[in-house]
C-alpha cells in the first residue's frame, strides 16, 4: 500500500509541462521492503525519502511553475467574461447573497463586510456601547483537539494520557477568578454546563478560551454536567447558512469547581463501545 | 570510553505532537504514570494596552516550544552514582540501565535525575527508564522514538559523530545546565529558546514532568 503510493508519487517537472516520477526505486529496494514491482528513475531516492519524510519542490523568482488565476479573464476581460452576472468579478454580488438567503437559514450582505457573530464577541457584553461585560463574558471557541480525529480514538488511555482534553485560557483570565493550571473549573454557557482542568498559557488571548471537539459526553446524572468536556454540550443549535458556524462556538463563564476535583481522563476506566452495546 | 550512543532532538522541528512518546509507551507497554520519552511545553510572554485603541490587547513576545525528553544516558549519571544497590550502571556503549532484580524501590535516582528519567513503577515496585530501546539496536533497528517522529525531529548515533554533525548545544531551558550530568544530547534549538537557567518563560504543563 505505502510501496504502491510512493511508486505513484509524481512531482512537477522544473519547465512545469508536466509531471514526472519522485521516487527512484532499485531492484534492491524491491528486495528489501519484500514487495512486487519494476524500477524506476526519479528525482530522489527511497532511502532519501525515508530520512527525510518531506520532499519540497524548490521555487525562485521567475521559475516556470506559477499558475494565474483567471489569466484569460485577466488579459482580456472584455473577450473573456467570469462567469457572474456582470461578467467581472464582483465585489458586489448579488447572485451570491440570494444563494445564502435561498438556503434559508441566514442571510448575508452583497458586499465584503463585518457580520456579527451570534454568540460571539458582542454578545459577551451585557453593555455593548460602554463595554460592560455580561453573564458569559468570554468566548469559546472550538479546536479539533490533538489527541483524537472528531470522536475517534477519544477512549485511548495513552492519547487520553498525552493530551488530557483541557480547557485552554489566558494566565490574566485565571488570576482574576482564582484559578490555577490543573484546577477543575466548570464551564457554563447558555445551552450547558462541562467540568475540566485547566492549561494556562499567554498562547491564548486574553477573554477568549478554547477547549477541543470531539470528546465522548459522560453526563453526572445527579448533577446534569457533563465530565468529559464535550463542547456540543455548550454549543448552541445555532443553524448558518454561510459564514460563520452557531454550533462551533459560544459564549461562557468560567468558575473554580469547588465539588471534588476531576480525575486525569487517562484514569477513567476505559470506554468500549462493543462492549457496552 | 570508545563510544557513547545519544540523542540528537531538533527542537526547531519539534511540533509537540508526542507520537515519540506514545510510540515509547507502546513498545515498551508502559501503564499510565510512566513516560520513559515525553513531551513539554515551554512558553510565557504576556499581553499588554494596545497603544492607542481602547479595550484591546496586543501580544508581546508571546512564545512557546516544545522538547522531547527522555534518559540522556549522561556521561556522569547521577542517578547511577547515588544508587545505593548499584542497581544501575552504564554500558560500553554509553547506555544507563537500570537493573530491576537489584534495585531496591528506594527512588533515589528519582530524585538525583534533572531530566526525570527515572521513574518507578508502583506495581512492580522497582524503577524504570529509557533503555534505549537495546532489543531494537541489537536487531540493527531504531529507537521507536526516533522511528516515530513525523517531523524527524529526533536521532540517535555516536555523540561525538553528532557533534560533529550537529554541533555541542545541549543546555536550553527548561532542561538544567549540561555540567550536572554530561548529558549524551545535541540540540538544534528553536527559535525561541533560551539557554538553561535563563528561561524567560515556564513550563506549561507540570503534570508532564
Amino acid at each position: 500500500m505505502l510501496f504502491n503510493q510512493i511508486v505513484g508519487a509524481n512531482v512537477i517537472k522544473d519547465d512545469g509541462s508536466g509531471y514526472e516520477k519522485l521516487v527512484t526505486i532499485t531492484e534492491a529496494d524491491i528486495a528489501e521492503w519484500k514487495v512486487e514491482g519494476k524500477p524506476q528513475t526519479g528525482r530522489i531516492s527511497l532511502k532519501e525519502l525515508a530520512e527525510r519524510g518531506i520532499y519540497q519542490v524548490k521555487r525562485a523568482p521567475g521559475d516556470k511553475l506559477g499558475f494565474i488565476s483567471h489569466e484569460a479573464f485577466r488579459k482580456d476581460p472584455k473577450a473573456n467574461p467570469v462567469k457572474t452576472t456582470s461578467g467581472k468579478l464582483e465585489i458586489h454580488s448579488q447572485s451570491l447573497a440570494n444563494l445564502v438567503k435561498n438556503c434559508g437559514w441566514n442571510e448575508i450582505a452583497p458586499i465584503p463586510k463585518y457580520n456579527r457573530v451570534i454568540e460571539g464577541y458582542e454578545d459577551s457584553f451585557k453593555d455593548l456601547k460602554n463595554k460592560v461585560k455580561g453573564e458569559f463574558p468570554l468566548q469559546l471557541y472550538t479546536i479539533h483537539y490533538t489527541r483524537r480525529t472528531h470522536s475517534v480514538f477519544d477512549n485511548v488511555t495513552w492519547l487520553r494520557e498525552a493530551f488530557p482534553q483541557e480547557l485552554i485560557m489566558n494566565p490574566s483570565d485565571a488570576e482574576v477568578r482564582g484559578i490555577k493550571t490543573g484546577d477543575t473549573v466548570l464551564v457554563t454557557s447558555r445551552h450547558g454546563k462541562v467540568l475540566r482542568q485547566v492549561f494556562l498559557t499567554e498562547r491564548m488571548m486574553p477573554e477568549v478560551v478554547t477547549l477541543g471537539e470531539g470528546a465522548w459526553v459522560m453526563i453526572d446524572e445527579a448533577t446534569g454536567i457533563d465530565l468529559a468536556g464535550a463542547t456540543n454540550i455548550l454549543n448552541g443549535a445555532i443553524p448558518t447558512g454561510q459564514g460563520h458556524y452557531g454550533w462551533n462556538s459560544c459564549n461562557v463563564q468560567i468558575t473554580k469547581w469547588t465539588g471534588k476535583p476531576l480525575d486525569a481522563d487517562a484514569k477513567w476506566p476505559p470506554r468500549i463501545p462493543l462492549k457496552e452495546a | 570510553m570508545e563510544k557513547q550512543l545519544a540523542f540528537y532532538f531538533d527542537m526547531s522541528a519539534c511540533v509537540g505532537c508526542k507520537a515519540c512518546q506514545v510510540a515509547c509507551k507502546d513498545k515498551n507497554d508502559l501503564p499510565v504514570g510512566l513516560r520513559w520519552r515525553r513531551v513539554l511545553e515551554y512558553g510565557g510572554g504576556d499581553w499588554i494596552k494596545h497603544p492607542t485603541l481602547a479595550n484591546l490587547v496586543v501580544p508581546t513576545s508571546v512564545f512557546a516550544y516544545a522538547i522531547s525528553t527522555a534518559c540522556m544516558h549522561c556521561q556522569s549519571p547521577l542517578c547511577a552514582q547515588i544508587c545505593p544497590t548499584a542497581a544501575i550502571t552504564k554500558r560500553a556503549d554509553g547506555i544507563v540501565l537500570v537493573n530491576q532484580d537489584q534495585c531496591i524501590g528506594c527512588r533515589y535516582c528519582e530524585w538525583a535525575c534533572p531530566y526525570g528519567a527515572p521513574q518507578f513503577n508502583e506495581r512492580k515496585g522497582v524503577m524504570t527508564k529509557c533503555n534505549f530501546c537495546e532489543d531494537l539496536l541489537a536487531k540493527g533497528e531504531n529507537p521507536v522514538c526516533v522511528a516515530a517522529c513525523p517531523m524527524r525531529a529526533l536521532e540517535f548515533g555516536d555523540l561525538a559523530e553528532l557533534q560533529t554533525k550537529y554541533g555541542k548545544d545541549n543546555a536550553f531551558a527548561p532542561w538544567p545546565s549540561a555540567d550536572l550530568t554530561r548529558p549524551a544530547l545535541v540540540v538544534t534549538p528553536h527559535k525561541h529558546a533560551f539557554p538553561s537557567g535563563k528561561g524567560g518563560g515556564m513550563i506549561l504543563d507540570p503534570e508532564e514532568m
